[in-house]
């Protein structure tokens, strides 16, 4: 407080020069904030006002730095912000008084912080829009040179620029420089494309001539090192504005002569002290921008790269040289080749090409891990996917005949490749764990660049790099060269998704590795392979199971190392993915490994990685497997094997709850349950099976009776067993259903297709208070499905109990706001009745339970919760939906109509009517459709909603509704509905409302 | 339509320049083996300090021939569990939707980005799924120990 108080006093209005020049100094000074704010809104406010243009001479007249540079400062604050306040016949003076304090300023060895800030002043003079001062550049040297501002209608009475940039001093061209940077700086910020930039073309276009002049003299080799520096900057400036101007083609051609000026730049390249700022020109240049240069310069660019200078700064490289410089030398290589990739692919063979993709296959060459040490090799990587790109563009581009340049494009290709080979190898466990996470991520991304380019190389490379590969696989195999066999495992990886699922000529190739005794060697505890080897490995088998389909001679081997490997936490979640994939894919050709695969189950379960994604995941592998056996019968005994395990489980569950720990009981009750849904779903005959329709034979009925019947009694035993011992646990309500649900989707018999009634005894056993009871519904909901076909059997009395179910939960509940969840799950359920199941709908024989029913599917879509909502959407939109029923369904149905078709034609309008919220309308406008399509009374209904008091908006008036509910009618329906309604919501809800539509 | 394919191709460029750590995204090949610039397989990692750190989700995204000026549509495959996600797998965020937050500036990355967000900060408001909706709005110790497990079963590396 007390620093305010003071700064309030200390902060008054000058009444003198003295005075200002004392707070301009004091505005430099360190104060508190707010003392700044206000010496600043001070000084801001001596600016704006009249006086300010005589203001700022004074202040440049000052013999503190600070006080000339806000004096500048003061000028360009006038020119932009009080422009009109000066008549016509003040502008050429103000011109004049501007030049003239540049070059009284420079003559006095001004400092750069004010002679840059009168350029920038400057600049904005030029680009006040009604300003034109054509020849702005020639018109400053003609005035330094002269002493003092001239007119710049006397420009022709002095002698050509170059003559007079020969006689001024360093000092004098470099504020010419820093003033010619500005203005393509500042000209660069103009809005593309508009009236402004437009004009600002035609002023400065007589100017580039100035300015190619200017810059020529600057960075011509004789110049001096300060000037070409400068000089450097300034071309970057220029070029940097013809890039954008470039755009606009018919104003670029003035912009051509700056070409004039890349021979005199590439010789400052040469010159160890320009080196940084230069090459930084170049590589920007050819990155973005590569159409600038004419192919004389790229022929001249060439050339360079062929010098000693470049061969230099290459070997520094490729010695590992990664410092800031070194570097840069690698990008400008890069972006000469990304510049010329397209003629590199087509020339490769000729000399001068050779010379350059020599080097750039250098850059992928250079010592050290990608990313960590390496800093080049990921850029040097992104060239050679463009390399590939401009391949495969230019193969579908020409015929076949036309392609000379083939054959050498593709052994670059491969070069590339094994380049990149060298580079995806994982260094030893010891150096890696040297290694932060972000490295590891970046190495990571490197790999998977490296799988880009493999990918792309595909195309036009075929089995051929196939073989490099799996020959350089075997030769570090018989090395026993762990991190390359890795690498080269990585790189088979990532061509897997290349291959067709029915094999080709890689297939071969591939078979002498998988066949070789690589799993034997990867599975031998007493070879010391590194982890990731082996983990590279077992992704292999899961990239390339359908190569295993194909040659099934390859799966024992290949599952026993999987096995192996299930020991390793660190490998036993993929392992185990790969296992369940290969044998559920190759079941099949596995029944004889059936018995193995039992046994080492068996040792697994008392290994340390065996957690429940694991075990769910290798229990359902050989479940697919006994699903193989031709028949039901020999099914019986291995999966009783597999119950036992699960029994384990069960046992270790309720043992845990007998102990007080309820944490462990739950985790052993969730294992035992996602094992037997794993089971159930593998249980499922593949989809790819051929159907046979024609079949004559009987499904059997093995699973009906008998050892078939016990076997389904113990499933359900077990899962009733953990389901009544937690019963208020949601995961287990959860994993319960999973298992009945997996049995569901089956159509064949099999241990887990249970009866109906079985599956409805399990859903009755709960209630509203069940955790997770939506489940519990969803269950019901697909019980009911896959007995909707008229091919399945019907389950009336299922169903009945099934709707006696969802009645007392809906009643339970009351209202659905009270379980917005366990609403929508009830409304799904009542939605699966239709069409076959409602008769038992309509007969549902409690007194008002089918009112009740009805009610509440209406509050549902007259609620504020979304997901029921939907569901009530989707229920009135079948149930309204029901015109062909037989009698006396139809009657029953049309009665009800008669009483809901009002009350739903009201729910439906308040919520159109900008009720309910924007994103729900689609889902609206469903029961809307099939009202108006299907009921022959919809028009009468929405009238009584629409003119009614229930209407909730005063925005549309009656002529609009009634217009809008023709339309509605007119449609019958179809789908621009939605558009209507869409329409209807928003001029209810007024035009705020109206975004982006 | 060559719009949009230029377009295509200077995201790719881009994102080949410059992309998040641990993302992956590139246009697949069709049938015939050309590369389909409309059909890009993509992968989110979990943002890291979350629940979804350290795992890695893929996602199929397809752009309509009208793209920039229609959204891409993004879609988890296999679909994941997400409040919104819907159970095709399909992604509901706003800037992904044409009438909502779509605009023609917005890149493959900030998509993508825009996504990894959306893992971890789900929006109640507007739910695709019931399962994960239900749990992520009831149970949410049950919510986060289902995350954790599909994490587990998608790992980044």
């Amino acid at each position: 407080m007390a620093t305010d108080e003071f700064s309030q006093e200390m902060v008054q209005t000058p009444t003198s020069m003295l005075e200002v020049e004392e707070l301009v100094k004091r505005l430099y000074l360190p104060g508190s904030p707010a003392l700044i704010v206000q010496i600043q809104e001070t000084l801001q406010k001596l600016q704006r006002s009249p006086e300010g243009w005589i203001l700022a001479d004074k202040l440049l007249e000052s013999n503190d730095e600070k006080v000339r540079f806000f004096g500048a400062l003061t000028f360009t604050v006038k020119l932009n912000a009080d422009w009109d306040s000066l008549s016509e016949h003040d502008v050429q003076p103000l011109l004049a008084r501007l030049i003239s304090w540049l070059v009284r300023l420079v003559s006095r060895n001004e400092s750069a912080l004010v002679v840059r800030k009168l350029c920038s002043t400057l600049v904005a003079f030029f680009l006040r829009p009604s300003v034109s001062w054509t020849r702005c550049l020639r018109h400053l040297v003609c005035s330094i040179s002269a002493g003092d501002a001239i007119l710049e209608d006397a420009l022709d009475q002095y002698p050509p620029t170059p003559e007079l940039l020969q006689r001024l001093s360093l000092q004098q061209i470099v504020a010419i420089l820093w003033f010619s940077s500005t203005l393509a700086e500042e000209a660069g910020k103009v809005n593309i494309g508009g009236q402004q930039q437009h004009s600002l073309h035609q002023n400065l276009t007589p100017s580039i001539e100035d300015v190619v002049v200017l810059l020529g003299y600057a960075i011509a080799p004789t110049a001096d090192i300060t000037l070409k520096q400068e000089g450097v900057k300034c071309l970057q400036s220029w070029l940097y504005f013809a890039h954008r101007a470039w755009v606009d083609q018919d104003n670029s051609a003035p912009l051509h002569t700056i070409r004039t000026l890349v021979e005199p730049a590439m010789h400052c390249l040469l010159n160890e002290d320009l080196f940084d700022i230069t090459i930084e020109v170049f590589i920007d240049t050819l990155s973005n921008f590569s159409i600038f240069f004419r192919p004389e310069d790229m022929d001249a660019l060439s050339s360079l790269l062929g010098t000693e200078w470049a061969g230099n700064r290459f070997q520094r490289l490729r010695e590992s040289d990664f410092e800031f410089e070194s570097l840069q030398f690698g990008r400008f290589l890069l972006a000469f080749g990304d510049a010329t990739v397209d003629d590199l692919v087509k020339k490769s063979e000729e000399q001068s090409t050779r010379h350059i993709l020599g080097m750039l296959h250098g850059l992928l060459q250079c010592e050290g891990y990608p990313i960590v040490e390496d800093e080049i090799c990921e850029d040097a990587l992104e060239f050679w996917n463009n390399f590939v790109d401009s391949m495969s563009a230019a193969l579908f581009a020409e015929e076949e005949k036309s392609r000379p340049w083939m054959g050498a494009a593709r052994q670059n290709v491969i070069q590339a490749i094994e380049e990149c080979w060298g580079k995806v190898r994982f260094p030893p466990s010891e150096v890696l764990i040297t290694w932060d996470s972000d490295s590891r991520k970046k190495f990571q991304d490197f790999r998977r660049d490296v799988n880009d380019l493999l990918q792309s190389a595909y195309t036009f490379l075929g089995a051929e790099v196939f073989e490099r590969l799996v020959h350089l696989a075997r030769h570090s195999l018989e090395e026993g060269a762990w991190e390359n066999l890795e690498a080269t495992l990585f790189c088979l990886n990532a061509l897997a998704e290349c291959i067709s699922d029915d094999g080709g000529p890689e297939d071969d190739v591939l078979v002498q590795l998988l066949g070789s005794s690589m799993f034997s060697q990867l599975s031998n505890p007493d070879i010391p392979v590194p982890p990731k080897a082996r983990q590279t490995a077992v992704n292999m088998l899961g990239h390339y199971s359908s190569l295993c389909k194909r040659h099934t001679e390859l799966l024992p081997s290949a599952l026993n190392f999987l096995f192996t490997t299930l020991s390793s936490p660190a490998l036993s979640t993929p392992a185990s993915k790969s296992i369940s994939l290969l044998c559920s894919s190759c079941r099949k050709s596995l029944t004889s490994e059936l018995e193995t695969f039992l046994e080492q189950y068996g040792r697994f379960l008392a290994w340390p990685s065996a957690d429940i994604s694991t075990k769910e995941k290798v229990i359902g592998a050989i479940a697919a497997i006994i699903q193989a056996l031709p028949s039901e019968e020999a099914k019986a005994a291995p999966t009783s094997r597999l119950l036992q395990f699960v029994e384990a489980d069960v046992q270790s569950c309720l043992n845990s709850l007998a102990n007080g720990q309820t944490e462990e009981a739950q985790g052993s009750g969730v294992a035992a349950l996602r094992c037997l849904s794993s089971m159930g779903k593998l249980f499922q005959a593949p989809d790819d099976l051929p159907l046979d329709l024609d079949s004559e034979t009987p499904q059997s009925t093995f699973w009906d009776a008998g050892a078939g019947k016990e076997i389904q009694n113990h499933i359900v035993k077990l899962v009733d067993i953990i389901t009544g011992a937690l019963s208020q646990d949601g995961e287990i309500i959860e994993e319960a259903c999973n298992v009945y649900r997996s049995g569901l989707k089956e159509t064949t018999p099999g241990p887990f297709v249970f009866p109906p009634s079985v599956t409805v005894e399990f859903i009755l056993k709960s209630n509203h208070l069940t955790p997770r009871v939506e489940n519990v519904l969803t269950t019901a909901c697909v019980l009911l499905t896959t007995h909707l076909s008229d091919q399945s059997i019907r389950i009336d009395n299922e169903a009945r109990l099934i709707l006696l179910y969802v009645l007392r939960i809906v009643q339970s509940i009351g209202g659905p706001s009270n379980e917005p969840e366990i609403a929508q799950s009830c409304v799904d359920v009542i939605m699966r009745f239709i069409p076959r199941y409602i008769n038992v709908l309509l007969n549902l024989e409690v007194q008002d339970g089918l009112e009740r029913l009805f009610a509440f599917i209406l509050d549902c879509l007259r609620g504020d919760d979304i997901l029921p909502k939907r569901s009530a959407a989707s229920f009135w939109a079948a149930f309204v939906s029901q015109t062909d029923q037989p009698e006396p369904l139809q009657s029953s149905i049309n009665n009800i109509m008669a009483h809901m078709g009002p009350l739903l034609a009201v729910t439906l309008v308040r919520s159109i009517a900008g009720g309910a919220p924007r994103s729900d309308l689609d889902a609206l406008a469903e029961p809307l459709k099939k009202l108006v399509f299907k009921q022959p009374r919809a028009k009468t209904w929405l009238e009584g909603a629409l003119y009614g008091d229930a209407f909730p908006s005063d925005k549309v008036d009656q002529k609009e509704r009634r217009i809008w509910l023709q339309k509605v009618m007119s449609l019958r329906g179809s789908r621009n509905t939605n558009q209507l309604v869409r329409e209807l919501w928003i001029a209810s809800r007024g035009t705020n409302f109206a975004y982006a539509s | 339509m060559s719009l949009c394919l230029n377009r295509l191709q200077e995201e790719r460029k881009q994102w080949r320049k410059d992309h998040p750590f641990g993302f992956f995204a590139k246009p697949q090949k069709n049938a015939q083996g050309v590369l389909d610039l409309k059909f890009w397989s993509c992968g989110v990692p979990g943002k890291d300090k979350t629940l979804w750190e350290g795992g890695l989700f893929k996602l199929d995204v397809i752009f309509p021939d009208e793209y920039p000026t229609k959204p891409p549509k993004c879609k988890f495959k296999p679909p994941l569990f997400h409040p919104n996600v819907y159970p095709s797998g399909t992604v509901c965020l706003s800037i992904l939707n044409e009438e909502e937050g779509w605009k023609p500036a917005i890149t493959i990355k900030d998509i993508l980005l825009g996504i990894q967000d959306l893992l971890d900060e789900p929006n109640p408001d507007s739910p695709a799924q019931a399962d994960a909706y239900n749990l992520f709005k009831r149970d949410r110790p049950a919510y986060e120990k289902k995350i954790k497990q599909i994490v587990k079963e998608n790992p980044a590396l």
